[in-house]
């Protein structure tokens, strides 16, 4: 099984001229292989336990072991750490092959990989600390942002040095989609995650409300595009066909999907805010760009199953195809799945539910993890010089993983039509028909189910790894270095002539020719055979595209009608919403009350784009496993229901799934720590005047203290409240509090002058 | 392997033809044209899209807003025709007290937006039991309607004036009172003033069962 399909070293007797001489650094594909496998299990463990949450709050018993924490923890584990490192084993492998070329530097691809460990292992620690930056797959705080970055350049320099040292003239597709993977993740990372740091772990975008989340969901929707689709559909045109040792259906389909791919992608962010307070055009344009990109998709998934034609026989028996196939199939559905979402109706009933959870699932556990395993088991005995020391489990790995996916995500699509139908339900008097809670307490039964769907995926992964462990035990004393030889590229290249035009002379006007030879595609043999301008296309397609939607966003100042009376938060609110946000309550709660009659209804008035001038980032949500509470402090004011409810959420909402957070009323409120924090706003262009911030935390104790006596109030005693001024809590309930109220207060009532005494 | 290749029914002699000279590690690839089915469906997105915004956006389509308002106007109509014109007075609630069908929609209002404070039988958490002879803010059945419209801001209760309309408050203030006298599952411990059993006219308080 090892060489059957690999290229043996060249006769270098048979070689006319002189060939260079080399070999491929196999090893740093081994250690990122091993790392997809170890923090693909971290990663998936976390899964189940936080799908365990879900059904048993219980099982939340440390602040930094909450559900809110270790969210963010998964899907960071799941996309950097697994889907990652075997990004990157299979971009190391197929690479050095596609280029006949070892890595630029053996240093580099060491410093690319312990660096993106010790990058795992910060977020790893920092996001169950509550060191977030509350925007989903971002939450990394900056220091960690600038290492990523760092380590990025890293294997960007790697990557195109070894592009330039090739002995290969042209690029083979899966090389395309590589360099789309290198550029585009390194634009959107860095525009995401710009942020005015108050201190070494916490930091404030620099965009606020409709803009943050337009820049959000731009990167959201382009990491889901250019981490786990474009570099996983190269590593199907490396892998698919040396597994079924059958050639690529279409050269053609791959260029037209290629670069249809990469340009439509960029533009479809927007769809993740339909119906939000973005600009109208935005959304739109999300929807008809990912209705667009349907095809595009499709593209991929057509050369994927066409090239198996002649090798379906082998399917049957072939563990590696059998996983690549489920894992295309996977690909085809979650991307037609994807427009479907897009679509604003659907949207409508989709958003915010579980619906998206077992999209992304089929996407994640599917066409990610299924391609991540049929290549490491095709890579394994290659690596390892060994054959696989369980073959059966291979196939056994197959199944129950298929079947942990299916017990997954249908219960979770009927958890999230559920939800969906449920919140807009109206009974015959036009009166909703369910409370938001019950329509919580009757997805435990399919919560349950996906626990054990998760499960099953999770030890078929450790089934996985034991496997390979045990190959690795078997492994040659010495790995055996293959050495290869073939020719340097000549200087003076020049290009093929373009092939003439097929249309008969005289017959056409003249332009018809050239428009023929463009179609007729040609040319792009050429461009492939020029990797700057290559790389140079690749760049204008990601940034035209980002520029028209961006630069109307950020210039348009009638998208963002300014409310007068919206202002920004007390200090003692700003403390409340830095816990907000490092607790990750946005993990679970929205902001954002769309313009739909079951929401207003359920939630009040609609948000409007002025009123989250002031918030540094968005935390308008993308989920409700509990309800919005964008107008929370309109529609529950009441302090001492907030000091129940947190310190525990089933006494006031019997059945509710809450983590409880009794570590708020222990430690002791730092009026202070609001200075940093406004003085970073302040820098990101909230009005803060200088007195405010000098005097803050004075404001805050003021702001407490009045609290504190409501709570006595409305407790008819001080037993069981007295105190909480100096407690955290107190900050969190006046963040509550404030919450929607802004919209309807007197413009003549600002909310820093009015001693914290508001609404 | 060759053996495997001649018996294979799925490969096709033709194809071979396209295929390509180049290789890559090799990889090889045919030349096939893209599916027919694939390059009209790409066509067919991108006709939608274009008719799609020529309507939308920059035609004379509906946006989010204005969808909102139909629908929110249509929902009212079904609402005030279901419920009726609903004004703040003893006879309207006392008619409204002994209209199941009234108190049942009433109670999915009560429901989803009062049993949060005030449980779902209205036994009272954090706000007062209103099942209860005990009152802080009404002394009469008239003071229902102004505290659920303008609330209790020092004690928690939030003003709904602006989330509901008159009819609604008057509904909820009916169902308020239709609670006094119930037995909740958990009664929270009286608060505030006892009061005089509420007045309402006599014919339809009879009809309360």
């Amino acid at each position: 099984m090892v060489s059957a399909n690999q290229p043996g070293p060249s006769d270098p007797t048979a070689a006319p001229i002189l060939l260079d001489r080399f070999s491929y650094d196999d090893d740093i594909v081994r250690k990122f292989v091993g790392a997809t496998l170890l923090w693909g299990v971290v990663g998936m463990l976390v899964g189940v336990l936080i799908a365990f949450q879900l059904t048993y709050p219980k099982a939340n018993p440390a602040e930094w072991l909450s559900f809110g924490r270790l969210r963010p923890l998964h899907t960071n584990a799941v996309i950097f750490a697994f889907a990652g490192n075997a990004i990157f084993a299979a971009v190391y492998y197929s690479s050095q092959r596609l280029l006949k070329a070892r890595m630029f530097s053996d240093l580099l691809s060491r410093v690319h990989f312990w660096g993106w460990q010790a990058i795992i292992v910060a977020a790893a620690i920092s996001l169950p600390l509550g060191w977030t930056q509350a925007k989903e797959y971002a939450e990394l705080e900056w220091p960690i942002d600038i290492a990523v970055v760092l380590v990025w350049v890293v294997f960007a320099v790697n990557f195109f040095g070894t592009i330039a040292r090739r002995r290969e003239r042209h690029l083979y597709v899966a090389i395309w989609f590589y360099i789309a993977t290198v550029i585009a993740i390194a634009v959107l990372y860095i525009f995401n995650n710009l942020a005015m740091p108050s201190g070494w772990t916490k930091s404030y975008s620099i965009y606020a409300g409709s803009q943050d989340a337009f820049m959000q969901w731009w990167y959201g929707h382009n990491a889901v595009a250019f981490f786990l689709t474009t570099p996983f559909l190269g590593l199907m045109y490396y892998f698919l066909p040396k597994a079924a040792e059958r050639p690529v259906f279409s050269y053609r389909l791959s260029i037209v999907h290629f670069w249809s791919l990469v340009f439509v992608y960029i533009w479809a962010g927007p769809h993740h805010l339909h119906y939000t307070a973005v600009p109208e055009w935005a959304s739109t344009l999300g929807m008809l760009f990912s209705v667009m990109l349907w095809m595009p998709s499709w593209g991929g998934m057509i050369n994927g199953l066409l090239t198996l034609r002649g090798a379906w026989n082998r399917v049957t028996t072939d563990p590696v195809l059998k996983f690549f196939v489920l894992g295309i199939t996977f690909y085809g559905m979650s991307t037609f799945e994807g427009p479907l979402l897009s679509v604003k109706s659907v949207n409508a009933l989709s958003h915010y539910t579980d619906w998206t959870i077992a999209h992304v699932h089929a996407g994640a556990l599917g066409w990610v993890g299924f391609m991540v395993f049929g290549m490491v088991y095709w890579l394994a005995p290659r690596l390892l010089q060994a054959p696989i020391a369980r073959p059966a489990w291979v196939n056994l790995h197959f199944w129950l993983a298929t079947i942990g996916i299916v017990l997954y995500i249908v219960p979770i699509y009927a958890a999230g039509l559920t939800q969906g139908l449920n919140w807009r339900a109206f009974n015959d008097d036009g009166v909703l028909q369910y409370d938001f809670l019950s329509t919580v307490t009757k997805l435990m039964p399919l919560y349950w189910m996906r626990t054990i769907g998760g499960s099953l995926y999770l030890v078929s992964a450790v089934l996985c790894c034991v496997n390979l462990l045990m190959t690795w035990r078997a492994r040659p004393a010495r790995y055996e270095v293959p050495v290869y030889a073939a020719a340097p590229l000549k200087r003076n290249w020049t290009p093929d002539p373009s092939p003439p035009s097929g249309l008969p002379t005289g017959v056409v006007v003249d332009i018809a020719h050239p428009i023929w030879r463009f179609c007729s595609l040609g040319w792009h043999r050429n461009l492939e055979a020029i990797p700057m301008v290559f790389t140079v296309w690749v760049v204008i397609a990601v940034i035209v595209a980002t520029l028209f939607e961006a630069i109307p966003m950020f210039t348009i100042r009638s998208d963002i009608p300014r409310i007068a009376s919206v202002m920004p938060l007390t200090p003692l609110e700003c403390i409340g919403r830095d816990i907000y946000v490092a607790e990750g309550c946005v993990n679970c709660h929205s902001q954002m009350v769309r313009p739909l009659v079951a929401e207003t209804e359920r939630y009040g008035e609609y948000s409007k784009p002025g009123e989250s001038v002031f918030d540094h980032p968005f935390l308008w949500g993308s989920r409700r496993i509990g309800p919005d509470l964008a107008r929370e402090g309109v529609r529950n004011p009441s302090a001492l229901w907030h000091v129940r409810h947190f310190l525990n959420p089933e006494s006031t909402s019997a059945g509710s799934i809450m983590p409880p957070y009794p570590h708020l009323y222990e430690q002791p409120l730092n009026e202070a720590s609001a200075m940093p924090a406004m003085r970073a706003l302040q820098g990101v262009g909230v009005p803060y005047r200088e007195e405010e911030i000098a005097d803050a935390a004075n404001h805050a104790r003021t702001q407490a203290l009045a609290i504190e006596r409501q709570l006595i109030t409305e407790n008819g005693s001080a037993q069981g409240v007295e105190g909480l001024r100096e407690r955290r809590i107190v900050a969190l309930v006046a963040y509550m509090q404030r919450l929607g109220t802004d919209l309807h207060r007197p413009v003549a009532q600002p909310a820093l002058a009015d001693g914290g005494k508001h609404p | 392997m060759n053996h495997e290749r001649s018996h294979d029914p799925t490969r096709n002699p033709a194809e071979e033809a396209l295929l390509l000279a180049h290789d890559a590690d090799g990889i090889r690839e045919f030349d096939n044209p893209m599916p027919a089915w694939w390059t009209w469906s790409f066509w067919a997105t991108i006709a939608y899209s274009c008719l799609y915004a020529m309507y939308y956006m920059f035609g004379a389509g509906p946006n989010a807003a204005t969808d909102y308002d139909a629908d929110v106007s249509a929902h009212w109509q079904v609402q005030a025709e279901r419920l009726g014109e609903l004004k703040p007075e003893p006879a309207v609630i006392a008619r409204l007290i002994a209209d199941p069908r009234m108190m049942q929609a009433a109670s999915g209002l009560f429901g989803a937006n009062c049993a949060v404070c005030h449980a779902k039988d209205g036994g009272g958490l954090t706000g007062p039991n209103l099942c209860d002879d005990e009152w802080i803010n009404v002394k009469t059945v008239a003071d229902l309607f102004p505290v659920i419209s303008a609330g209790v801001p020092q004690r928690g209760m939030p003003a709904w004036d602006k989330r509901f309309t008159e009819s609604q408050r008057v509904l909820l203030a009916a169902y308020v009172a239709h609670l006094r006298g119930s037995t909740p599952s958990a009664p929270k411990a009286p608060q505030g003033n006892t009061i005089a059993a509420w007045t309402l006219p006599a014919a339809e308080q009879t009809a309360k069962e």
